[in-house]
């Protein structure tokens, strides 16, 4: 697969040339990945309770995503983009519509199915990190391998391979409370990372970081997607949603425009 | 089972959790610890009790006169009823009467002398069949016998104080002769307890002997009788009254004009307070158990709720429905259960160095735990961490991962 090719193995610190990016693009094209949607969602609705009344929150979403794309999506406080965003995540339940996961039609899945897709396709990064804070950034990271049944030893090598990769080598050992925010979300996106699964969420994951920080962040997710793997990030700022392919505009519970 | 993976997660999510873990282990060993301890302590009161009988036959009865309250044949009430020796050979011939002697406690002391040294102390008249039913416990020699009764001999069992008093404690003062006022008694033995006495200073002869030596009146204080065995006091009862009525004269219903004293009917009424005691310890016992129970399934019901955010993220990250609930399951087994150890075994560790160290009175020795008791109450609280843990854990992993991370 695309992951595995040997320019795609390169080191964050070195800085992604134009042309290497359109290289990247024929390859993507070449190999046709981007025919076969990894997101399909057509006319997804959700509302919330608010005690007796129904609040619509998501009015008939349709959205596709195709294997490899890099989406940002935006819209005003309120408009519904953590709410999608869980559902693509199956964090959440949808009411109406239909949402396909990399060709599985997510709606009717069990607990334990949704469990194992959550872990096998899907890497969230949220924007307060939600990091356990009594285990260390090693252990963090290395969690979502144990529930895939990995040995210690291969967890943690993997974890300390992505934690090197974010460049927190000297802070494995440390709890979360000991980190930076910035530091705290290269954990988090380790941890989201650590099960190289296809599909990477993130709503607003520099929402709590610095200028430098979120540029460096930024940096790190388009690294991600040259790898192939696909990525739908929630941001409010117009220079991050600039860097990626595609922005989605949403606004009021409904897709505005491409 | 034994999957290290899952033990690793929870030494770690246990070791990080100091607090919590402490005060579900504390509720659950203290609540064991003090189970124990209750049981125990029971255990050595129903022994304590049951062994102020141990020096006497169970089934003996002791009959003395009392004073009449009925007029009975023209005679009028209030005179007193003094049982005599002929009564013993009378009550003898009652079927079901197993033995049957005389005890006779002269009311003044005598001076006794060994040697240099002189005391003044009470002698009491018994036959070889009390001696037998008062189980004297001798700390030497041997007890009266029928051939001294038969022969009249001159022989006592004196009381350790006795020999203190008389012979400054001598190591064996068995065979030596002591002199009351001046006659001459071998000593046959030293007691160190009797029915009845607080501290043993009493010299112990024949009836025979002291009718001959001291006081010839064919009086006795009370007659010592033993039930045989396949009887009853109450089957023999009714004729021994009838018997004793008729040769003293007095109504067979007047119940002051003797006084029956009935071991057995003691023990009954010991047992009956001992299964009150029984069932209040029950009571408490289960009381304590209950509130154990409470006091755990707070604990778990509390984290667990705290919890809930964790179980987000662990959901959100892969964890399935049924992870979390063995996870929490698993940590609540481990430590209710290490912790109810821990209690047991300091319970019955107590216990232990109690009963070692000898405490004990006239109620209580001995103590000892029934531990298959202990370990059922450990059972239930376990079961009641289980419970309590896997209820509100049910309830945190049945909302989706992102209504349980929004949880604080
Ligand atoms: N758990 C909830 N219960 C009820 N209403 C909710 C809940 N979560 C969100 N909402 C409502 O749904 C709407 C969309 O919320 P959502 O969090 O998706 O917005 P958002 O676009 O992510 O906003 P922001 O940019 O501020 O993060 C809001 O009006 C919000 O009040
Ligand atoms: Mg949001």
């Amino acid at each position: 697969m695309l992951g595995k090719h040997p320019e795609r193995a390169k080191s964050l610190q070195e800085t992604q040339t134009e042309p290497l990016k359109k290289q990247h693009l024929a390859i993507d094209a070449l190999e046709g990945v981007f025919e076969k949607p990894m997101i399909d969602v057509k006319t997804l609705t959700k509302a919330y309770n608010l005690g007796s009344m129904k609040v619509p929150v998501l009015k008939g979403i349709d959205l596709s995503v195709k294997v490899g794309e890099f989406v940002s999506i935006m819209g005003p406080s309120g408009s519904g983009k953590s709410t999608l965003l869980n559902v693509l995540g199956i964090l959440d339940r949808y009411d109406d519509g239909e949402y396909i996961l990399n060709g599985t039609l997510i709606k009717p899945l069990s607990e334990t199915e949704a469990a194992r897709h959550r872990n096998q396709l899907i890497g969230f990064v949220f924007q307060s990190f939600n990091l356990l804070p009594f285990k260390s950034a090693l252990e963090n990271v290395a969690m979502p391998l144990y529930y895939r049944k990995v040995p210690r030893k291969q967890r943690e090598a993997r974890a300390r391979k992505l934690l090197e990769r974010m460049g927190m080598d000297h802070r494995m050992d440390h709890m979360p409370s000991e980190l930076s925010g910035g530091q705290r979300q290269r954990v988090a996106i380790a941890r989201a990372l650590v099960t190289d699964p296809p599909l990477i969420l993130a709503d607003e994951p520099t929402g709590n970081l610095d200028t430098k920080t979120s540029e460096e962040v930024m940096e790190l997710f388009t690294e991600i997607n040259h790898e192939g793997k696909t990525l739908v990030v929630i941001t409010h700022d117009e220079e991050i949603a600039a860097r990626t392919r595609r922005v989605i505009h949403l606004q009021d519970g409904q897709i505005r425009n491409f | 089972m034994f999957d290290i993976e899952r033990w690793t997660e929870l030494g770690q999510s246990l070791s990080k959790h100091k607090l919590r873990t402490g005060l579900t282990a504390f509720g659950v060993s203290w609540g064991i610890f003090m189970l124990v301890l209750l049981l125990g302590m029971g255990k050595g009161l129903e022994r304590g009790t049951m062994a102020l009988f141990q020096d006497t036959a169970l089934n003996s009865v002791w009959i003395n006169g009392g004073k009449t309250s009925l007029s009975y044949k023209g005679l009028t009430p209030g005179r007193t009823v003094s049982l005599e020796i002929d009564d013993v050979a009378w009550l003898g011939n009652l079927p079901g009467v197993e033995s049957v002697g005389p005890t006779k406690l002269l009311d003044k002391g005598y001076v006794m002398r060994y040697g240099k040294n002189t005391g003044a102390f009470q002698i009491n008249g018994i036959s070889a069949v009390n001696a037998d039913i008062q189980k004297l416990s001798l700390l030497s020699g041997r007890q009266i016998n029928q051939l001294d009764e038969r022969e009249s001999r001159k022989v006592a069992i004196i009381g350790a104080r006795v020999n203190d008093v008389l012979m400054k404690n001598q190591l064996n003062p068995v065979g030596k002769t002591i002199f009351v006022g001046e006659t001459p008694f071998t000593v046959i033995g030293v007691y160190n307890k009797a029915l009845g006495e607080q501290s043993p200073n009493r010299v112990y002869i024949p009836y025979a002997t002291l009718r001959q030596v001291f006081d010839p009146a064919p009086t006795v204080n009370m007659i010592a009788l033993t039930v045989s065995s396949g009887y009853r006091w109450t089957d023999i009862k009714p004729d021994a009254i009838r018997l004793l009525s008729r040769r003293h004269r007095f109504d067979p219903n007047d119940s002051s004009a003797l006084e029956i004293y009935d071991i057995s009917d003691e023990v009954k009424k010991v047992e009956s307070l001992m299964s009150g005691i029984r069932l209040f310890m029950i009571i408490v016992g289960t009381g304590t158990l209950m509130a154990g129970c409470v006091g755990v399934s707070n604990t778990m019901l509390v984290t667990v709720k705290e919890r809930t955010r964790e179980f987000g993220i662990r959901k959100a990250i892969g964890a399935s429905s049924a992870d979390i609930l063995f996870m929490v399951l698993h940590e609540t087994l481990v430590i209710t259960l290490a912790a109810g150890y821990v209690g047991l075994v300091a319970g019955v560790g107590l216990i232990e160095l109690i009963s070692r160290a000898g405490i004990e009175s006239d109620y209580f020795r001995d103590p000892q735990v029934d531990l298959s008791v202990a370990v059922s109450a450990l059972g239930v609280l376990v079961l009641a961490g289980l419970i309590a843990g896997y209820l509100p854990a049910r309830q945190a992993v049945r909302v989706s991962p992102i209504e349980a991370l929004r949880h604080e």
